[in-house]
């Protein structure tokens, strides 16, 4: 330790003080000396004397953790999910064409039955979620970085969250180029140009996820799930997975509701119980790269609340607004013939289990920048998150998912959230006086 | 007598808690009055170097009222006065001679005006012993107090407990509490702990209405037992005094002489000695911290670690002071991944830091900041540790953005740096909410 503290004293001097080598870079220095060590701020003269040992990056920190059960399943099962879809193609060893780290490390081995061994597995998980990570922390960091030292500021930490959600939420089977695009018009246009960390609007994630959605629909068209495959020539049947069409949870839940079905029932017997409640809860299912496992979502929450770093308020107000919304609606709106019976609806549990919204809830709606600041607000905003979610998902005939929709509309309505609560305590206080 | 319950807020788990074992210190060779804790005074220094003065005689006056002046605690020669920038009047220091008592130091007057009153305790130097509120500075202009709040807790890390400094001075007390009766024509509240030790004499005071207080820190701000008890209308004026000024006041109110002597708690991992003492007011630090001044990566703090000053190592005791804490400066003491390595422990105000299950374990603090200086990036942790109905962020927000009056409808007058003092402590993004909110007074001020 006392060698690499000399090592990172010698290069200091290079980057810290006007006439220094490099003193423009000093923000990207900074940002490596202060990941290696605290950095030396001591308390000033007057009032507080010590400080507590969350910083920023702790914080953060303690997001990315609550985030690693889902990464860690996000690569199991888009292996998974993968060699299901490559088995039930029909594709073998021969017919297969190998992504770059199966071609390091070695081509999987089809068993007799056609399954693969879980490292085969995991091997193809990693191969797809590093390029990810890479491409999103790479573009994102790089662009931080350069207002950062355009700014003179401190390389804020909030992009190492965003990075690794950004990962998680969309297809696994994202072109790397659509990713750097999205990230690249999230951090900039929705982010630095508002400030940087801290000064944004809209969570940075669900900026990336909303710019594929809408910029590259074929690609993210939200009806179809997602089984990542290896990008390589068209017309060989172990890249496909572009002739893998398998609707999601929630698209058979919406098909059958306008056949006049019973989405549960319907749900539960689709494709020989792929859709069962195990398996949505599990996350044995295709999906984004990380939201598949409700259980892995939980974990995480649990981490969040443990630490005190996710807000309990958001997170149980849209649980209850999901719920609450999903009994009332369908009773309610059937009067208006906006939907259809209430019986043929998945029952308001089954809600949570299926689509993203546990972890939108979870990891996206609980962004200290974008929500509300009050613990009123927080309450309200989780809810109507919830109820909104629930709308889109029963009335938009669009499209079957609505949580990416509902957390970037309240977001936008956060501040006017606060802006109530405000009032409030403003007229408490006069009234008092 | 009522009891208010505080549920938000924090008690730091600090090492190194004053043993309740009271002796008197040495008494100093030389003692100092400083002028850096009273903000907004124009001193006037009214001796010369060289000049012999009397115990009780005035040193110096504040120019904007000229009736408020600070005495000598000993009588001596004045060895120096010292200037900061634009000659401003930083300290007078005093060798400390054979005692002799000012003989011109007015007493208590037995008629009921309250302006002679007043005139008298500024003319004794005991007039910066109160806080107004708002503003949270000593008392200028005509306003009089609808209330006086005496504090009878400090619920601050290893502050002095006011009960125990002054449980054998019963007679003080009282003598103190009936002055306060006659500077207000509204009520004087005194906040007590809900339980506590050598609570008797204080309780048995007459002419004051005691609010008991239970709860974390800081359920013994006067900011807090304000909001609680009878929150100020606008342009209302309180005064605030802590119970051991109170007995001071009531010393000179008895026998007519200065009050030389006070009680403080001397705590903190690196104090020589964790106890109370009786010391000369203006004593030098050094007198309660082992004879010689403190040397080693120490910072010895007047007051305690929320709401202190650090002295330099020949500084000397603060006029309004109660509390000294020595505790690490932690200079160049820089972990390896600092902002991952759990600590066991000293976890504090929310489990990022992992410390389950430990929060009541005591640590030695130092004063690393643990962390760099960021944007707020509210994760509602200001919100857990203030009791008060305001709302800090947006507070903290409207200050930021100058806009006085917006702030002043989100409470900034009901609270002054000290009741964000643990929002400070708790803030992943190190900002420091006391001196925005300080910065906010001053604009407020300026403007009125």
């Amino acid at each position: 330790m006392r060698f690499l503290r000399n090592l990172v004293d010698k290069q200091r001097k290079l980057y810290h003080g006007e006439d220094s080598k490099f003193h423009k870079m000093w923000p990207l220095f900074d940002a490596l000396e202060t990941f290696l060590f605290a950095p030396d701020f001591r308390a000033g003269k007057q009032r507080v004397h010590c400080r507590d040992y969350v910083d920023l990056k702790r914080v953060m920190n303690s997001v990315i953790i609550a985030m690693v059960p889902c990464l860690l399943w996000a690569i199991w099962n888009n292996g998974v999910q993968h060699f299901d879809a490559v088995v039930k193609m029909g594709v073998t060893s021969e017919g297969y064409a190998t992504g770059w780290l199966q071609g390091l490390i070695g081509a999987p081995v089809f068993g007799l039955e056609g399954g693969v061994s879980a490292f085969d597995t995991i091997v193809f998980g990693l191969q797809r979620m590093l390029p990810l990570l890479i491409v999103s922390y790479g573009v994102g960091l790089a662009i931080e970085g350069v207002f950062s030292v355009v700014r003179k500021e401190e390389v804020s930490e909030g992009y190492l969250v965003s990075g690794m959600l950004i990962a998680l939420i969309v297809p696994a089977s994202t072109p790397l180029w659509q990713l750097a695009v999205g990230v690249a018009f999230s951090v900039v246009l929705g982010k630095e140009v508002f400030g940087g960390t801290g000064m944004n609007i809209f969570n940075p994630a669900m900026m990336v996820r909303a710019f594929l959605f809408f910029a590259f629909p074929a690609q993210m068209s939200g009806d179809a799930v997602w089984v990542a495959g290896n990008s390589a020539p068209t017309g060989v049947p172990g890249n496909l997975i572009d002739g893998y069409a398998e609707p999601t949870a929630l698209a058979v839940a919406k098909a059958a509701v306008s056949n006049g079905e019973s989405a549960s029932a319907v749900l539960a017997e689709h494709a020989g119980g792929a859709y069962s409640h195990y398996n949505l809860f599990i996350g044995n299912i295709p999906g984004s790269a990380g939201e598949m496992s409700k259980l892995m979502v939980l974990i995480g929450a649990a981490v969040l609340l443990a630490t005190g770093v996710g807000s309990w308020r958001t997170m149980l107000g849209g649980v209850l607004g999901m719920l609450g919304a999903a009994y009332l609606v369908p009773i309610m709106s059937q009067v208006g013939g906006l939907v259809s019976d209430a019986a043929l609806h998945l029952a308001p549990w089954e809600h949570l289990l299926c689509g993203g919204f546990l972890f939108g809830i979870v990891f996206m709606a609980t962004d200290p920048v974008s929500s509300p600041e009050t613990d009123i607000g927080k309450w309200i905003y989780g809810v109507l998150i919830g109820v909104f979610t629930v709308l889109v998902r029963m009335i938009n005939p669009a499209y079957p998912e609505g949580t990416m929709l509902a957390i970037l509309l309240l977001n936008a309505f956060a501040p006017t959230i606060d802006h109530f609560v405000v009032a409030a305590n403003i007229k408490r206080r006069l009234k008092r006086a | 007598m009522t009891t208010h319950k505080i549920k938000k807020g924090l008690d730091l788990p600090l090492a190194g808690r004053p043993d309740q074992v009271l002796t008197d210190a040495a008494e100093p060779t030389s003692v100092a009055l400083e002028t850096y804790e009273f903000a907004g005074i124009k001193p006037k220094v009214l001796v010369k170097e060289g000049d012999e003065v009397e115990t009780g005689q005035p040193v110096f006056l504040n120019k904007v009222d000229r009736d408020i002046v600070w005495c000598a605690p000993a009588s001596g020669t004045v060895r120096a006065i010292e200037f900061g920038p634009r000659r401003f009047l930083t300290r007078v220091v005093i060798d400390v001679g054979p005692d002799k008592q000012h003989a011109a130091l007015p007493t208590l007057p037995q008629s009921g005006d309250r302006e002679e009153l007043i005139r008298a305790i500024k003319g004794a130097g005991l007039w910066p012993l109160f806080k107004q509120r708002p503003l949270g500075k000593m008392p200028v202009g005509e306003a009089a107090p609808v209330a006086i709040f005496v504090n009878g807790m400090d619920s601050a890390p290893l502050a002095a407990d006011p009960c125990f400094a002054t449980h054998d001075r019963p007679a003080d007390l009282q003598a103190g509490v009936d002055v306060l009766a006659r500077l207000t024509s509204g009520t004087v509240y005194l906040a007590l702990r809900e339980a506590g030790d050598h609570q008797s004499d204080a309780r048995g005071l007459e002419g004051v209405e005691v609010h008991e207080f239970n709860g974390p820190h800081p359920a013994g701000l006067v900011g807090t037992h304000i909001h609680e008890i009878r929150p100020l209308k606008s342009g209302e004026v309180a005064f605030a005094v802590s119970l051991q000024d109170v007995a001071r006041i009531g010393h000179w109110a008895r026998t007519g002489s200065y009050p030389t002597h006070k009680v403080i708690a001397v705590g903190g991992s690196e104090a020589p000695s964790k106890q109370y003492f009786r010391v000369r007011q203006g004593a030098p630090l050094a007198v309660l911290t082992g004879g010689a001044a403190l040397t080693g990566d120490v910072r010895c703090i007047n007051g305690d670690v929320l709401h202190g000053y650090a002295a330099e190592p020949d500084g000397y005791l603060a006029f309004g002071n109660r509390t000294v804490t020595v505790m690490q400066e932690g200079t160049d003491r820089r972990d390896l991944f600092g902002w991952a390595i759990p600590q066991m422990g000293k976890k504090l105000s929310n489990h990022a830091a992992v410390n389950f299950g430990l929060k009541r374990r005591e640590y030695a603090p130092d004063a690393r900041l643990h962390g760099g200086h960021r944007p707020i990036v509210n994760i509602g942790s200001w919100e857990k540790v203030l009791p008060l109905d305001i709302l800090p962020t947006f507070l903290v927000r409207a200050i930021q953005a100058r806009d006085i009056e917006e702030a002043i409808k989100l409470g900034l007058l009901e609270v002054t740096e000290e009741d964000v003092a643990l929002c400070t402590f708790v803030d992943p993004c190190k900002i420091d909410v006391g001196e925005v909110i300080r910065q906010g007074l001053d604009m407020y001020e300026k403007e009125s």
